[in-house]
């Protein structure tokens, strides 16, 4: 054990705790509610490193870095896939659906899924398949977790994991603090800082990237290759596009919690801070992964490849600075967790035992579901960690595969194709799930050249269009939703600056409006 | 007489509304229909739960829209009684839930909210307290130009935000399905 790192380690958390204490002390009595909930008084540049460090994962440091380590350059594909994800996103579903869902008066994905295609099986089916999938991820940040303690302390595996996964569990249970936005901030700032740290101080050690590369061929030039090691993927373009859309697409799937908050003042905030999120996308998401791969110089006989950024820190950064960058990727692994095990529990309690086993379940008896399933997922999670621990990057894909696989069509549907029916996306979920989950079980990808991923999604973008078109007259779209996907024809001639411009949370107000004055008055 | 109704103050004036319109849709003849107060209940609310550090209090506002149900949680702002003898220019929207319907409405977004914000599976003691019935300004605009069908926007006359009105009949569009907030 590194005193000084542990030093630095622990003083890490005095401050962020210090943080959370004063903001807590802080809310009580003054008006802290304008940032808790809505972010606006912290300004852009806070705003967009809060809403970023949430979304890091004991994958950026762990199976990002094993992933370069082991394949090379091919791992660049998924920091494609991740950068251009949100671009994606945006552009595909993202303003359409946040209409949609804001018409619909949706507050998570599954709520919109069930709005868009009514039927009770939708969200048994989309709330099962994301219980299931959040608890493999969650399973992904325990080893995450315990394996970092293992490095920072010095303590056997078997001892750190207990550690870790008992710090993750009673902190989701008791909370700690607040999850203002300045301890997000500083967390962030410190996980940037230092894995750019970590790269500059790889790319000094080796001599920059092109004596880098030099090295990397000397040792085996696939390493350089965009097939991956021994041209492992040459030609395979369905294993490339799975590496693409597993961090594009399936990003879709997980579950989002939105908030409405009503502005009495007008936000200047949300452009500059999109900004602010995609320079740090460029700037973070690739870093991992480029680290990993001049690891394979730097530390050409690691037994651990996750371990790869940890060792890389450990070997060539400050103690002081060594701990306090793995501090703050150890809570980042633990802010994921939690988040998630919350996601998990609620999921289970309010769409599925609230809404399928007891529809007049207290506050209380949910809290106690969550916290049952919470417990369950531990118990399970520290077994499989510990009996035969899968290596964090293939815990992510797999469950970042079968989320896409079965919800990116369906999401897409719903604001682009009128004829996507409830039967079609039951089923396309269904089918796109179990697809992705039978490639990866059965190993197909190597026979097929098809990743789990463009399988999975393959099936089930076919199953919604088929099912749907045969069972037109069966189930035909509820007109309440055709009239909210048909709202820029409904509106004609309005021009397109002012379409892009108008805030679709105050539609229900619109609709009230309309309705009333549709008595006295009809459009001229 | 009548009891005075509690406006949302602050908002922008005519002129303004017109401006900001007329500033996003360039060529376009902006015409301000009408004034309406809609109604919001507003809900005070402290939102208490235990935690590892001790006890967290914190206050949250929340509006329930008084037509739809849908909750919201609001920056803080100021109100101002006003006559209802004064405002026979401007169109007044009925409330159609009830006030207590409403808090309980704004208890549960409340919860919800802050489990999220908290990150803690934590049993909360939501307090209620202070609530009103409250009317925010908007205003209804009319665009129109030479060769093209007018249309109308609604404008929040405290954020500026607006969205296009229907210029499709409204028997074609059938209701929404209930709102689960």
């Amino acid at each position: 054990m590194n005193t000084t790192v542990v030093s630095f380690l622990v003083l890490y958390y005095v401050v962020v705790l210090g943080i959370g204490f004063w903001a807590m002390r802080r809310g009580a009595s003054d008006d802290l509610e304008g940032y808790l909930l809505g972010g606006r008084d912290v300004g852009p540049l806070v705003t967009a490193l809060t809403l970023q460090s949430t979304s890091m994962s004991g994958y950026m440091f762990l199976g990002a870095g094993s992933l370069a380590y082991t394949t090379g350059y091919w791992s660049l594909w998924f920091a494609a896939g991740d950068i251009g994800g949100g671009v994606l996103n945006l552009s595909i579903i993202g303003r359409r659906m946040r209409k949609l869902s804001q018409m619909t008066g949706s507050l998570t994905a599954i709520e919109y899924l069930e709005h868009r295609y009514p039927s009770p099986a939708t969200r048994f089916i989309a709330a099962t398949l994301s219980v299931f999938l959040l608890s493999f991820y969650v399973l992904a940040q325990f080893i995450a977790g315990g394996k970092g303690m293992a490095l920072v302390t010095g303590l056997d595996y078997e001892w750190a994991l207990l550690i870790a996964l008992t710090i993750i569990i009673v902190y989701t249970f008791l909370g700690g603090y607040l999850a203002v936005a300045y301890t997000d901030f500083f967390q962030s700032l410190i996980m940037v800082v230092g894995v750019v740290w970590i790269l500059g101080a790889a790319l000094a050690h080796v001599g920059g990237f092109t004596a880098a590369n030099v090295a990397l061929r000397e040792i085996d030039p696939t390493i350089l290759s965009i097939w991956g090691r021994d041209l492992g993927f040459q030609g395979q373009w369905g294993v490339v596009a799975g590496a693409i859309l597993v961090f594009s697409a399936g990003y879709m799937g997980w579950p989002h919690v939105v908030t409405r908050h009503m502005a009495m003042k007008r936000p200047g905030t949300a452009r500059l801070a999109g900004a602010y999120a995609t320079l740090w996308n460029l700037l973070f998401v690739p870093a991992p992964y480029i680290v990993g791969i001049l690891a394979i110089l730097i530390l050409p006989q690691l037994d651990d490849p996750e371990l790869a950024i940890f060792e890389l820190a450990r070997v060539l950064l400050p103690a002081a600075v060594t701990g306090i960058v793995m501090a703050a990727i150890m809570a980042a692994i633990m802010s994921t967790a939690d988040s998630l095990l919350l996601q998990t529990g609620s999921i289970a309690s309010r769409d599925l035992y609230e809404r399928f086993i007891n529809p007049t379940a207290s506050e209380r008896q949910m809290v106690w579901v969550s916290r049952g399933l919470v417990f369950v997922i531990g118990a399970i999670g520290y077994w499989v960690a510990l009996a035969e621990p899968p290596a964090v990057a293939f815990i992510v894909l797999f469950a970042t595969s079968v989320l896409g696989s079965a919800f990116a069509p369906a999401f897409v549907c719903a604001v682009w194709w009128r004829r996507a029916n409830t039967p079609g996306a039951i089923a396309s979920m269904v089918v796109g799930a179990v697809t992705a989950i039978v490639w990866e079980m059965l190993a197909l990808a190597a026979t097929t050249t098809l990743a789990p991923m463009s399988a999975g999604i393959a099936a089930s973008t076919v199953t919604i269009v088929v099912v749907s078109l045969a069972t037109q007259k069966l189930a035909p779209v509820a007109p309440h939703i055709l009239a909210a996907m048909d709202e820029t024809a409904r509106v004609g001639s309005i021009p397109k600056k002012m379409l892009a411009m108008s805030d679709f949370a105050l539609r229900p107000e619109a609709e009230e409006i309309e309705a009333l004055f549709d008595g006295d008055e009809g459009s001229r | 007489m009548s009891a005075p109704i509690n406006v949302i103050s602050g908002g922008l004036e005519r002129g303004e509304v017109e401006r900001r319109i007329a500033g996003a849709s360039p060529g376009w003849k902006v015409e301000i229909e009408r004034e309406i107060y809609y109604p919001y209940h507003w809900v005070l609310l402290r939102y208490a739960a235990s935690t590892l550090l001790g006890k967290s209090a914190v206050p949250i506002w929340v509006v329930v829209d008084a037509r739809t149900r849908i909750a919201a949680t609001t920056d803080p702002f100021e109100l101002a009684p006003v006559e209802r003898e004064q405002l026979k220019t401007t169109t007044i929207v009925d409330p159609q839930v009830p006030a207590t319907d409403a808090v309980g409405i704004a208890q549960r977004y409340a919860a919800y909210v802050m489990r999220n914000r908290h990150k803690a599976l934590v049993v909360p003691q939501v307090d209620l307290l202070e609530q009103d019935l409250v009317y925010k300004p908007m205003s209804t605009v009319r665009l129109s130009r030479e060769g093209e069908q007018s249309f109308r926007v609604l404008v929040d006359a405290m954020s500026g935000a607006f969205h296009a009105l229907s210029t499709t009949p409204r028997d074609t569009i059938a209701p929404r399905p209930q709102r689960l907030m």
